[in-house]
């Protein structure tokens, strides 16, 4: 670990004599929230013109340093330049008059009111009457003069657009508040292959126009690809720097977890397949409109089936079909050989088979609730009920064995569960199913938007679910996570089953190549 | 010319949606049906007796909407506008009419100012403000009056209320078309206007984007509490007297009305003219269940009735072209802020205990 600080700090001192006055310089950041403190002096240079990498586990203090740029905390300590002058970050409003825009996983846009509008939102031209052909011409040439001219439809509401096109509209309505420093927080989390590469396409012209932005991403590949020089955070701390073509993917991910957690990772994929048991649950020829046509799957007690799929495949549709919340036109389910009609996810809990969602916040915590109220939630469904009445003394406990079982930081199950980072809410949901003690997991994108770090505890706790007897299904857009837990794999193609793989029978490129033949038939 | 050319790339701001005219369709289908089935209705003095007796709330719906496209609303507007009539009764007896009316119409302001500063500036909410305010404006006029009604002076304001016609046509019902426009005017031809649709729509969103959301709400609640005061005028002109118990069911109604034109509840989107068909449509089917000698028990259900067949048609209409434009959005978005005034999850473990 020692050779990664002083090869970061090496880089440091040799990068810092090689720029001139950078667009945007970060010196000695440090940031308390009363005793503890989660910024250690970071400093980060940003040039006119470039793509800074930012990297750093949920918990480093990547979303605290962006917060201080933003405005959002005026008590750090330390010195922000702008083309070597000093300014105090105190609020927001003065951050955004000192040219810094942060693009928000959460797009911050009117949905009722149409793209043109959105963008002079607030600078509408006129004192008093407001015209909306005005506002148009003038958002037209708002795009025209950061050279996006006619990428954007104009007269549409925002309501109906995609997640990459609201992405744009936000970059197009910060850039045309002259921002010089464009800060882009996960921006390609919600995007698919092609819309990613339409985003870095839009980065570098941007960056070519001499905007500077800075890159935050969990995905190395992309950050390695697409930066020109990145920044590390762990714990608090700077630990590495550098022109990003000097690393590669072991000596990235090296710096961003230390090695511990890296071999832990690597002994995972190691594991070797279990001898299934019992047949938990079969699902023979389901349709579901012509969206889903004709899948039969098995899963088995000890064992975890990958489900692979594009968006659009059908596989979410698919899952959500076993559990009753989507209807089934066709086909039939057996829970251990015997056959059953689940009509919704009520019975379908009641029967043992329980789906952890994906998007934690919009389908799968109460997020005012206290984490114990929402893990409990699936086992007070399942337990007998006297007149309504429910025990939740005996509960209560278990969800705090749970809490601690799992993990879960903070481990206090009294916080709402909305406080808690992205990977312990995915904890929490686990926590949900497990103590329900179901036996047939359907487990939908566990670790979207999860630290590295925290995705390892998550696959770790899943296996020892099988381990126990459990039979689950993931269901993933990342293809390492699938060819990691599954023993094995499924390909779903446009509503059917395209393969089925043993554990080690399919390599990364040929997955890839499965899912994307549809890609290529579509376009 | 470039603009043209600009304007063609855009294409449509929205495809032709027949449900976008749903409730006029509603409207001219129950006309047509109680014209068919009722001789008394399709006379000429009925008709206009429903335009008569229907412009007072929809003038005062035209307020509603306007706090509610804020993402507001307002429980309060039948109390001012009894408050308003008991109070220019009596100041139109002992000084003079011109001024009753505009001190009637300063005191609707002036509520509507208290209910916005508190709403838009307080953040308290707009259910339980209003419903304060109400109770305490009630209040008060009740130990004013002693709860008994007050005479007034009301010559004008009766000819127009209740026995002006211009044309064939209640003059109130005028005055009502000419609110409807200034709303639409102010709604949509001023900056003002577009910043209530926008603050209503994304309130972080337009503060960051430097709306000036607390002014434009605060200004929204005096425009709702000016057209109460019309309302509470216009009543005193029907009755002739300040009655301190009346106007009780016009926060409901003027919310129905809105809500049946499509206003949402959660703010943002609503067409004013709409506002027009849905009290129109509300007005016909009290006055033909009365021509048609049904109950008056029986009344309040088919009202209530055509209330939820309005909000199930609105609802299905809004999945509709929802699942229409999905084709581009993988996932809805959360409309909410950009979360600067609020830490979000990682933040805030970050702030308490970090996590490694």
């Amino acid at each position: 670990m020692a050779n990664v600080y002083e090869q970061a700090s090496r880089e440091m001192n040799a990068n810092d004599l090689s720029l001139s006055v950078p667009r945007l310089s970060l010196q000695d950041i440090s940031k308390s929230f009363g005793d503890v403190t989660v910024l250690h002096d970071v400093s980060m240079d940003v040039a006119a013109g470039e793509i800074h990498g930012l990297l750093g586990q949920n918990g480093a203090g990547k979303s605290t340093l962006m917060r201080v740029l933003a405005g959002g905390y005026p008590d750090y300590r330390g010195t922000v330049r702008l083309d070597g002058e000093v300014v105090a970050m105190t609020s927001p409003a003065a951050a955004q008059a000192q040219g810094i825009a942060i693009i928000y996983q959460e797009f911050s846009l009117v949905p009722h009111l149409t793209v043109a509008e959105n963008i002079l939102l607030g600078r509408e031209p006129g004192r008093i009457a407001y015209s909306t052909r005005q506002v148009r011409a003038e958002a037209a040439g708002v795009l025209e003069k950061i050279g996006m001219a006619g990428e954007l439809p104009l007269d549409e509401t925002v309501r109906g657009l995609s997640t990459s096109t609201q992405q744009r509209i936000e970059i197009a309505k910060a850039l045309s508040r002259d921002a010089r420093v464009l800060v882009l927080d996960e921006p390609t989390s919600r995007l698919d292959g092609a819309e990613r590469t339409k985003l870095f396409a839009l980065m570098h012209r941007l960056a070519a126009g001499g905007t500077s932005l800075v890159f935050i991403s969990h995905f190395l590949e992309e950050v390695l690809a697409v930066t020109s020089r990145l920044t590390v955070l762990r714990d608090g701390y700077a630990v590495a720097r550098g022109k990003s073509e000097d690393y590669s993917l072991e000596t990235l991910s090296q710096a961003l977890l230390g090695q511990d957690l890296q071999r832990q990772e690597e002994a995972e994929r190691k594991h070797t397949t279990t001898a299934a048991g019992e047949c938990l649950l079969a699902a023979r020829a389901i349709e579901v409109g012509r969206r889903v046509r004709g899948v039969s799957l098995e899963l088995h007690a000890g064992e975890i089936v990958s489900l692979a799929g594009l968006m659009g495949s059908g596989r979410t549709t698919f899952v959500k079909s076993l559990i009753g919340a989507v209807k089934m036109t066709g086909g039939e389910v057996e829970l251990r050989g015997r056959p059953v009609r689940l009509r919704n996810p009520t019975q379908a809990l009641r029967a043992g088979v329980a789906l952890v969602p994906e998007d934690r916040r919009a389908q799968g915590l109460v997020g005012a609730l206290p984490a114990r109220d929402n893990i409990v939630i699936m086992s007070l469904i399942r337990q007998p009920s006297r007149l309504g009445f429910v025990k939740t003394s005996g509960l209560r406990g278990l969800a705090k064995r749970a809490v601690e079982d799992l993990e879960v930081r903070p481990a206090d199950d009294t916080r709402a569960a909305s406080t808690f980072s992205g990977g312990n809410q995915q904890k929490l949901l686990i926590a949900r199913a497990v103590l329900s003690g179901v036996d047939v997991m359907i487990v939908d994108q566990p670790t979207a938007g999860v630290d590295v770090g925290t995705k390892a505890q998550i696959h770790r706790i899943l296996r020892g679910l099988a381990d126990e007897g459990k039979a689950i299904l993931v269901v993933s857009d990342e293809i390492d996570e699938l060819l990691t837990m599954g023993d094995r794999i499924l390909v779903m193609r446009e509503g059917a089953l395209a393969g089925e793989y043993a554990r080690g029978r399919i390599d990364r490129a040929t997955l890839i190549a499965e899912l994307a033949t549809r890609t290529a038939d579509a376009a | 010319m470039g603009a043209r050319v600009a304007k063609s790339e855009g294409g449509p701001r929205r495809r032709f949606d027949p449900w976008r005219f749903g409730i006029w369709i509603a409207l001219v289908v129950v006309v047509v049906l109680l014209m068919a089935v009722s001789a008394s209705f399709r006379s000429t003095s009925n008709l206009t007796n429903v335009l008569q007796q229907n412009s007072l709330i929809g003038i005062v719906a035209c307020g509603m909407f306007v706090m509610m496209v804020s993402g507001g609303f307002d429980l309060s507007v039948g109390a001012v506008g009894a408050l308003v009539s008991v109070a220019a009764a009596a100041i139109s007896v002992d000084v003079s009419v011109p001024v009753a009316i505009l001190a009637g119409l300063a005191l609707g302001v002036f509520i509507g100012l208290l209910n916005g500063v508190l709403i838009a500036k307080g953040r308290i909410n707009a259910f339980m403000t209003t419903f304060a305010m109400a109770s305490v404006v009630t209040g008060v006029m009740f130990i004013a009056t002693s709860a008994s009604p007050v005479v007034g002076n009301v010559g004008f304001l009766q000819q127009v209320s209740l026995f002006g016609t211009f044309i064939g046509l209640p003059e109130v019902f005028f005055v009502y078309i000419a609110v409807v426009v200034v709303t639409w005017v102010l709604m949509r031809r001023t900056k003002w206007g577009h910043y209530v649709y926008s603050l209503g729509g994304n309130r972080d969103a337009s503060f960051l984007s430097g709306v000036p959301v607390v002014s434009a709400q605060t200004l929204a609640f005096c425009f709702g509490g000016f057209m109460a005061a019309v309302g509470g005028l216009l009543l005193l002109g029907e009755s002739g007297i300040g009655q301190p118990s009346s106007a009780t069911d016009w926060p409901l109604t003027a919310i129905a009305i809105c809500v049946i034109a499509g206003v949402s509840l959660q703010g943002g989107e609503g067409r004013v003219q709409d506002t027009v068909a849905a009290a129109l449509l509300l007005g016909v089917v009290d006055n033909g269940l009365n021509l048609l000698n049904v109950s008056p028990y029986v009344q309040p259900t088919v009202t209530g009735t055509v209330i939820l067949i309005a909000v199930a048609g609105d609802q299905i209409s809004r999945r509709r072209s929802v699942s229409a434009t999905r084709a581009g959005a993988r996932k809805p978005l959360p409309a909410s802020g950009s979360g600067l005034e609020v830490p979000t999850p990682d933040e805030q473990v970050a702030s308490g205990a970090p996590v490694t």
